[in-house]
């Protein structure tokens, strides 16, 4: 479903991806992992057209989309979500969800009727913002959320836009054990059938989604497999796990 | 405010606005007028600013490209009817506004700002120099005895100053409503999510480049349009109306009334019109008094008028409410 090859990005001299190969099949979900400024996030503002690659291509269902805009490549059916909370603050919490909806309709350009008036994306909007357990706050503007809300509205964004591919970068990201757990029982529950990119630090969090693994260092990848093979790999244990386990104990 | 009360509040001023010719006297009448035709254009710059988060400091120009296109249509084509030379000026702002936002298409903050002043700019020296079409600083007269007719009323000339501010009333109040109109549209929500983050509605799939296109078109649109009222009013098109001084004289009345809501433009532009007539009749120097009343407002109530009266408001029944032994937290 999603193939890279060769991918590559260099910002002047430093080279942050380096000669990437990468292939997602339908259904699976896939996690990418690795250690601070290994890449992870700028693969995907790579695959999501926020970057262009500096070598290499990407495609997405036997179609070349390195090069394409971000709302071009989301069109096709690729969305994600951000490390860093990335929503319509000042507006309310069914405003984002209503704009989200209404642009997955390819409806945003549209001023003929009243968005209030339609009722489908009303339908939609409600619905998305009752699994994601936002719809009592919905009048609320979405700043004012807490943060586990805001990350939950950030998640549920991605997801409303229904896509064939969805990238959550860090879904995690400072939440507590306890809020970690209840959003990963969300993305699990609301991403059931869909092909998943996920990175995320937190190893429970990744070995209980993820179905095959690909450990990114320094812009390259220096394995893939399923979580087993990924566990039991030497390089990976040496520059990513060691690390991880020992400061755990 | 409940809605109702709101309803009844709207009703009431638009009432007031309709018997006022017959109320009030000629001169306020006359004032009047000039306060709707900057409204107009004080709500087709809140399109780009306050709802899109577009600055422009080059507003002027769509203005002045509507009041050239409206006077010429008016000059040359002396058989077509009033009303059509304005909405020559309307799309004359459209396709200035359309060529606009594609020149700037990619700018954001002080870079669009400047951006547009620069070709707003290069549009007044256009109509500053080419003699021929726009007359030059003489600027263009002629179309002050040219009368209306209207079925079952009769003829009107534009000179009665009665039947201008119906005709303007008329006009303003169809570019307000289309502007609400829009804001509430899929189309203005998408536009307000720009405003907000434009990053994330790249990645929702939403064309912000085309939004952004349609909202200058549209926005020049309505600028157009009052700017064809405004020679109907002044009797004359002068290259002072797409200058610099015009371009901020709409960014003073949108921040005075407060340029992020849609009423607040509109409140602005009628505290723009009296000041500077009130103020003039007093001193040669009024524009210091405006400056400093300016100055004073964004250091206490940065979201002008409107903003100043929401937070009184607020405070008087939250006032009230300590007083009844209640909590009333209406805002």
């Amino acid at each position: 479903m999603l193939v890279l090859k060769g991918v590559s990005k260099h910002f002047g001299p430093l080279a942050v991806i380096q000669r990437v190969n990468l292939e997602v099949t339908k259904g699976e979900r896939h996690a990418l992992i690795g250690p601070n400024g290994a890449g992870k996030s700028t693969l995907f503002n790579l695959i999501t057209g926020h970057y262009r690659p500096s070598a290499g291509e990407i495609y997405f269902k036997d179609r070349r989309i390195s090069g394409l805009a971000p709302h071009e490549i989301t069109r096709l059916g690729i969305s994600r979500s951000f490390q860093i909370i990335n929503i319509f603050r000042d507006m309310s919490v069914y405003q984002n969800m209503r704009i989200t909806v209404t642009a997955r309709h390819r409806m945003s350009l549209n001023f003929r009727c009243q968005v209030a008036s339609l009722g489908q994306v009303r339908e939609e909007s409600e619905f998305v913002l009752s699994r994601v357990g936002l719809l009592p706050f919905m009048n609320e503007p979405a700043g004012r959320l807490g943060y586990s809300q805001q990350r939950a509205l950030e998640v549920g964004l991605a997801v409303a836009l229904d896509p064939e591919l969805l990238l959550l970068d860090e879904p995690g990201a400072g939440l507590s054990p306890d809020e970690t757990r209840s959003i990963v029982g969300l993305i699990k529950e609301v991403t059931t059938g869909k092909t998943l990119v996920i990175v995320e630090h937190d190893m429970d969090v990744v070995f209980d989604l993820a179905d095959r693994i690909s450990v990114l260092n320094y812009g390259t990848i220096v394995a893939s497999g399923s979580p087993d093979e990924i566990r039991r790999n030497e390089t990976v244990k040496e520059v990513y796990l060691g690390n991880v386990l020992e400061t755990e104990r | 405010m409940r809605p109702s009360v709101k309803t009844f509040t709207f009703l009431l001023f638009v009432a007031a606005l309709a018997l006022f010719p017959f109320l009030g006297n000629k001169f306020h009448t006359y004032l009047l007028s000039e306060c709707f035709i900057y409204s107009v254009l004080a709500i087709s710059y809140y399109m780009l600013l306050g709802h899109t988060g577009l600055m422009s400091f080059g507003h002027a120009a769509l203005f002045g490209v509507g009041a050239y296109a409206s006077a010429i249509t008016l000059i040359r084509f002396s058989d077509l009817p009033v009303s059509l030379a304005l909405v020559v000026g309307g799309f004359s702002g459209l396709i200035c506004g359309f060529f606009i936002g594609l020149i700037v298409l990619r700018l954001k903050r002080i870079y669009l700002a400047f951006g547009t002043l620069a070709l707003s700019q290069m549009i007044w020296a256009v109509a500053w120099k080419w003699r021929i079409v726009t007359g030059g600083d003489d600027g263009m007269t002629g179309w002050s005895s040219r009368q209306v007719t209207l079925p079952w009323l009769g003829r009107f000339g534009l000179i009665n100053v009665t039947f201008l501010y119906y005709f303007v009333l008329l006009f303003a109040f169809a570019c307000v409503f289309l502007c609400w109109y829009v804001t509430r549209t899929p189309f203005g929500e998408t536009l307000s999510s720009i405003r907000s983050n434009q990053n994330r509605a790249d990645f929702l799939g939403i064309n912000v480049s085309r939004a952004r296109l349609m909202v200058f078109a549209f926005s020049g649109f309505i600028a157009g349009i009052s700017g064809g009222l405004f020679i109907l009013f002044k009797k004359a098109a002068a290259p002072t109306f797409l200058d610099i001084s015009t371009s901020f004289n709409i960014l003073v009345m949108s921040v005075i009334g407060g340029y992020a809501s849609f009423v607040g433009p509109i409140v602005g532009a009628f505290i723009y019109v009296y000041m500077m007539e009130y103020l003039s009749s007093f001193t040669e120097r009024w524009q210091l008094v405006m400056g400093a009343f300016f100055v004073l407002l964004i250091l206490f109530y940065s979201k002008g008028v409107v903003g100043m009266v929401e937070q009184l408001t607020t405070k008087v029944s939250l006032f009230r409410g300590k007083k009844r032994g209640k909590t009333t937290c209406s805002s």
